[in-house]
């Protein structure tokens, strides 16, 4: 939790803000899209945080800040604990290898005209001094840790199944021995026997060269079996920031339940409360005075509608909500 | 009679390293007003075997079926003009990706009146008309207005729900659903889910949702056909393939899921991948992947066999211990 003092904090987000400036035709002046909208949060060395939210809640936009693909417009952003914004371009490029991302598509994200030992040995060749032997022997033990064999290093991503060139994408990932890996939806294109492996492999890497996991999500699922915090994003928002256990015990925030009422279940039992929530994501260029959520929420008032809530804490752990600590029959579980 | 009658379907594609099998046998009973699950993993055969149905798969694919029939029609040889009654009237389907299933020039409403007009016909106010009350019926907030938005304006639910609205336009008996909300968020899956259920009732239609999540399965439908490289290997109820599957990859596949795996660190999985064109097993095809395998499973295709209420395709199917 970022109240409590963890060990070591390898990111810290303080209040991110992005913009993006969206052309709305010819001659008619750009109009401003908050995609991440004072987002707070840390990451400790070898924990997992979940992002959990539907499309358009900046999950993504938050990657690639934190990835520094991109700068915040406001906020601030400590990777190791130096100001990303007020680091020199050199500082910058040293910093880089210690922040990798795994993407969801593991079709798109591996170049097809590059051998899966080239693609692994770019990072290598790029970041540090080894010599192309040492290289080499680098990417076969990575090969090897990931599950996949030496001869493949001279094979094209095409020969490979989706699995496979995860576990390739993941190879690539891990081969700097980076403190930080953010997963944009890493097993959301896989299928159900594959996506095992592939988490059990994330897992069992966490553990043998401990880098924090941004694991983003939307299977609350797999969110559950990997994360050990969970961050919930509404509309470029946080609205519930807790503990895993904790979360998935009980939710605070109505658009949290909502969520977890939504996804499907195996075991019908697990489905016994319901909260149904009409209607879609409102538009982000929306500008309103209440919270984000109004409109969708069951529990809605007055107040919500006029009045932002403010991220704060109720039942240790951080929801913004103006009736979290006020039970309401019609939504708090039992 | 069934409403839908398919045996032994064999669907095949050549290619440059030899004929590539994609539903290898299949049966298939489906009664009036029934819901049926097919689920599998990508490459099972699910949404080819429905494709193969309407009759969408284009040369060179080569469909082949002792039987196919649908209220007593043959599907197998139909002239085109014949097809064409049938598909979209009685027979409809839904597809995964409704952002690019309509067509991005024409309005929303002329694209629902096109399907009325093609299989029923009337004046041009009595079809707009029905296209509102379509809408509305599939609960697009402001039909009147909505009507003339092209599909980029509509949302990703929204425009599923127009499918939805242009495959029950001419009320089918028949509603093929392939990954109807795969492309959708869960809070509009849920929607989407509930809508297709209410529908169903409402109108007596018989429906085949094609999903690869085991959760919209349990939810959504009465019976479920499991596949797995082009052949059916379980087909039981749902209650029933959730509390005692019967065949080894459908235990192993529920045992890969999370909610399964609850205060366990490592996820259960299935070792080994799919088999491809090339090492596909003489035996039973799921054989190198399971755990129960001996000498016979590993010669001898095992046939579907009926086994209380359902069907499974195992020489050793597991015991009724419900888990």
């Amino acid at each position: 939790m970022t109240m409590t003092e963890a060990p070591e904090v390898v990111l810290e987000a303080r209040e991110l803000q992005r913009d993006y400036l969206v052309s709305s035709g010819f001659l008619s002046k750009p109009r401003t899209l908050r995609a991440v909208n004072g987002v707070s949060f840390s990451l400790e060395a070898g924990r997992t945080l979940a992002v959990v939210g539907e499309s358009g809640c900046g999950k993504s936009t938050l990657a690639r800040l934190v990835t520094m693909i991109e700068r915040p417009t406001a906020g601030q952003l400590h990777i190791g604990g130096v100001e990303v914004g007020a680091a020199a371009p050199e500082e910058l490029r040293t910093m880089r290898p210690s922040v990798q991302l795994i993407f969801q598509d593991p079709f798109g994200s591996l170049n097809p005209r590059k051998r899966i030992g080239d693609i692994l040995d770019e990072p290598l060749a790029v970041n540090t001094g080894l010599d192309r032997d040492a290289r080499h022997d680098a990417v076969i033990a990575m090969l090897e840790r990931v599950g996949l064999r030496p001869e493949h290093a001279v094979r094209y991503p095409h020969m490979f199944s989706g699995g496979q060139r995860q576990r390739v994408a993941i190879a690539r990932a891990l081969i700097l021995n980076p403190k930080i890996v953010v997963a944009d939806e890493p097993v959301s294109a896989l299928d159900v026997s594959v996506r095992a492996q592939v988490l059990n492999l994330m897992m069992d890497l966490q553990e043998e060269l401990s880098p924090s996991y941004l694991f983003i999500s939307h299977d609350l699922g797999v969110v559950r079996h990997i994360a050990d915090r969970v961050m919930v994003m509404y509309l470029g928002a946080v609205v519930e920031h807790c503990e895993k256990e904790r979360f998935f015990a009980r939710p605070l925030h109505p658009y949290s339940q909502a969520l977890l009422a939504a996804t499907p279940s195996i075991d019908g039992a697990a489905r016994s409360r319901h909260v149904k929530i009409a209607g879609e994501l409102p538009s982000p260029f929306d500008r309103f005075e209440g919270c984000a959520f109004a409109r969708r929420c069951p529990a809605a008032t007055g107040r919500c509608r006029s009045e932002r809530p403010a991220l704060r804490t109720v039942d240790e752990r951080l929801v913004a909500c103006h009736h979290a600590d006020s039970p309401s029959p019609s939504l708090r579980p039992a | 009679m069934p409403l839908l009658e398919i045996r032994n379907l064999t669907v095949e594609f050549p290619t440059d390293d030899g004929t590539f099998r994609a539903v290898d046998g299949l049966d298939l009973d489906l009664d009036r007003g029934e819901v049926l699950g097919i689920v599998g993993e990508s490459g099972s055969g699910k949404s080819v075997t429905m494709l193969a149905l309407m009759g969408l798969l284009p040369w060179p694919a080569r469909v082949r079926a002792d039987r196919m029939s649908f209220d007593g029609i043959d599907l197998r040889n139909l002239r085109a003009s014949r097809r064409q009654r049938i598909m979209g009237k009685d027979i409809a389907m839904v597809f995964q990706e409704p952002m690019t299933s309509l067509n991005p020039c024409f309005s929303v409403g002329f694209q629902l009146v096109e399907a009325l007009k093609t299989h029923e016909g009337g004046a041009r106010i009595a079809l707009r008309r029905r296209a509102v009350e379509l809408l509305e019926k599939v609960g697009v907030p402001d039909p009147e207005r909505r009507i003339h938005a092209f599909p980029h304006q509509l949302s990703g639910g929204m425009c599923q729900r127009v499918m939805i609205a242009m495959a029950i336009a001419c009320r089918p008996r028949l509603l093929i659903a392939d990954e109807p909300t795969t492309a959708l968020d869960v809070t509009i899956q849920a929607e989407i889910l509930g809508l297709l259920a209410e529908l169903q009732r409402e109108q007596g239609m018989a429906m085949v949702l094609i999903t690869h999540d085991m959760g919209v399965v349990a939810e959504a439908v009465d019976r479920v056909m499991v596949m797995y490289a082009s052949q059916p290997f379980e087909l039981q109820t749902t209650r029933a393939l959730f509390e005692c599957p019967r065949h080894p990859y459908t235990a192993a596949l529920l045992e890969a899921l999370p909610e399964r795996n609850r205060g366990k660190r490592r996820l259960s999985v299935i070792p080994g991948t799919v088999p491809g064109l090339a090492d596909r097993p003489s035996g039973c095809i799921f054989s190198p992947r399971c755990q129960f395998v001996d000498a016979r499973c590993r010669d001898v295709p095992p046939s579907l066999v009926g086994l209380n209420a359902g069907q499974v395709r195992c020489h050793h199917p597991l015991s009724e211990q419900p888990r």
